[in-house]
């Protein structure tokens, strides 16, 4: 398992410069599932600045998604418009073929979507077992048994490496640890479409390591549909068959990673961002 | 960090050793009546606060009008006694009834509103509530006020006569177990899943209705459950005092008291808001009154701009936890 991860982190060192090899992480995990999500013509604008701009995309049920785009792109902001933390301006959502803008976050949460938040947003007064535990509760519609519950808490602690520290406040972990929280919680809801904001920053390039095959895990053991911002170029090309490239909020390209970086429109974002930044 | 030195003691601990102390302070006041009623209305304030505290504490909605609530649930059994014949332990059921309704008709609109601005509409109901006793005269008598409300009749258990018209001490401890009821009514809500999700909200709303917590529900039952609890003390305190009118029922004691006593025992305790009431009162009772007889009330200012200077987490703050889940692992 170790050393397969280690091959697959070398051939996305080469990925970058020559995009052939990339392909087969695509290829292994054919995304030709119905479509989970799909969004048409979706717009946010917050007075003249248009944070999200028309965007339209599909993510089939199974896929691994990457959203990237320079800062300020509007990524954040279309996350929070598909998981119902912020109103559209226009456009329209539809979630297993049902609309879904208006909804409200519980509502979306109860039919399979989580988010996790780009600046971590732990209950700083409950322990870490209680923050994944509201999740296991709250999830999902209908009771369920406490020990359904406690296990499913157990499963995630230990799948996401915080078992050790399921007694522990959020404030006192560290950030990677608490980004790790915050997925955990999302995962604890037991999402079909799981929308990941930046869980890899911060986290140095040892621990990105370990998180993608936790990643790919998910979307491999527990079915989870995964849509991930990232800036880490190089780990989006390690798990993701395909990535949105976001700039201005315009969706500029929506296609395979490897295409991606030979994209012109895409090379041009990312050296105007750098400019600016 | 200096809490790990300090004694920790579990929620149900403290909440015993506090109501060991309830009950044994008459033998310590020597059963003096003007003692215990002082202390009737310490566990009236402890009762309401703890209720407050379910909101403010366990939700994290501060309420600035919890006077409304009161007042409510006192004119409610009034009302309904002297008007209607009702037995007032009906009273009592009835206060608590009424005074979680009148929790909703402002919390539906008021949970809109984010924090400072949902603490004032509170308020701002609380005084809605008391013009309305002051002018719906035909049920309230407006500012004449209810006079001879009859006092909670005698209990008869056997041959034990238990009377509550001449005895402090019988309403002492009635008070007490109402202040009990209360407390474990917040004790174990804070302990189920709605109390996770309080606690969630408390910490998040809006992560909290991301992981599926409907926030506005959640709102409402800490809400309408405080606001019962705070009625029956309500109602408890017309047949107490025997007599009401606008400006004692609403009186704006009940809105700002409760907030002293939970900032001084310690919000995240739940028994600390009951710790609260005991020692203002005994503070007042026992150090002010008897050096300042006339300015006695300023020193709850100062006492609180020392308590949240000083200590912010109350009395009970930090050496009080409920035992959190995943300790021990
Ligand atoms: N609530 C808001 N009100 C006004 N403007 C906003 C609001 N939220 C975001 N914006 C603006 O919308 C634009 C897009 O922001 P967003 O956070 O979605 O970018 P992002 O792509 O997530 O950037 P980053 O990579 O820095 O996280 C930015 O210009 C931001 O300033
Ligand atoms: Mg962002």
């Amino acid at each position: 398992m170790k050393s397969r991860t280690n091959g697959e982190g070398l051939r996305d060192k080469v990925a970058g410069a020559n995009p052939a090899p990339v392909t087969i992480a695509p290829m292994t995990q054919p995304a030709t599932g119905a479509t989970l999500l799909e969004a048409r013509d979706l717009s946010k604008h917050f007075g003249g600045l248009r944070a999200v701009a028309s965007i339209s995309f599909r993510v089939r049920q199974g896929e691994i998604v990457g959203v990237i785009g320079p800062n300020g792109a509007g990524k954040t902001t279309l996350f929070a418009l598909l998981s119902g933390f912020l109103p559209a301006t226009s456009g329209e959502v539809l979630f297993e073929d049902a609309p879904i803008l208006g909804l409200r976050p519980d509502t979306l949460c109860h039919l399979g979507m989580a988010r996790t938040f780009q600046v971590v947003r732990p209950f700083p007064e409950m322990t870490v077992f209680e923050n994944v535990k509201a999740a296991a509760v709250f999830g999902k519609q209908g009771r369920r048994s406490n020990q359904e519950i406690l296990s499913d808490v157990e499963e995630v602690l230990r799948a996401t490496g915080l078992a050790p520290l399921a007694g522990q406040h959020p404030p006192s972990l560290s950030l990677p640890q608490r980004k790790r929280l915050e997925v955990a919680r999302a995962l604890a809801t037991r999402p079909k479409l799981l929308l990941l904001d930046e869980v890899l920053a911060g986290l140095n390039p040892k621990e990105i390591q370990e998180a993608l095959p936790f990643i790919r895990s998910l979307n491999e053991k527990h079915r989870v549909t995964i849509l991930m911002i990232e800036h880490n170029l190089r780990a989006i090309m390690g798990v993701c068959q395909r990535i949105l490239v976001l700039n201005f909020g315009q969706l500029i390209f929506d296609g395979a990673p490897s295409d991606a970086v030979e994209d012109a429109r895409v090379i041009e974002a990312y050296l105007g961002g750098q400019q600016h930044a | 960090m200096g809490n790990l030195t300090r004694a920790f003691v579990s929620e149900r601990t403290a909440g015993c050793i506090v109501t060991g102390f309830v009950l044994a302070l008459p033998f310590l006041l020597s059963f003096n009546p003007y003692y215990t009623s002082v202390f009737v209305s310490a566990l009236i304030l402890g009762a309401v606060a703890i209720a407050w505290n379910l909101l403010a504490g366990v939700c994290g909605q501060v309420s600035f009008g919890h006077a409304a609530f009161f007042g409510i649930g006192a004119y409610t059994s009034a009302v309904l006694v002297t008007k209607w014949g009702f037995s007032p332990y009906l009273g009592l059921v009835a206060g608590g009834v009424f005074g979680g309704l009148g929790s909703l008709i402002i919390g539906i609109p008021a949970f809109r509103l984010r924090g400072p601005y949902f603490a004032l509409a509170i308020l701002g109901f609380a005084e809605v509530m008391k013009l309305l006793a002051l002018n719906l005269t035909w049920l309230t008598e407006g500012s004449l006020g209810i006079m001879n409300i009859a006092p909670l009749p005698p209990l008869e258990v056997g041959s034990l006569k238990i009377d509550f018209y001449a005895s402090r001490t019988t309403n002492y401890y009635v008070v007490a177990l109402l202040m009990f009821a209360v407390y474990l009514v917040v004790y174990f809500l804070r302990r189920s899943n709605l109390g996770l999700a309080m606690s969630a909200v408390h910490g998040d709303d809006e992560t909290a209705a991301g992981i599926g917590v409907n926030v506005f529900r959640t709102k409402a039952i800490a809400l309408t459950v405080s606001a019962t609890c705070t009625g029956v003390m309500g109602a408890f305190y017309a047949h107490y005092v025997r007599f009401l009118s606008p400006d004692t029922a609403f009186d704006g004691y009940w809105s700002v008291m409760p907030i002293v006593a939970s900032l001084f025992g310690g919000m995240s305790a739940l028994i600390g808001p009951m710790a609260g009431a005991l020692v203002i009162t005994g503070l007042d009772e026992f150090v002010f009154k008897r050096f300042f007889e006339t300015g006695h009330k300023l020193f709850f200012g100062l006492l609180l701009a020392v308590v949240i200077v000083w200590a912010p987490t109350g009395l009970l703050g930090n050496r009080v936890g409920k035992r959190s889940e995943g300790d021990k692992r």
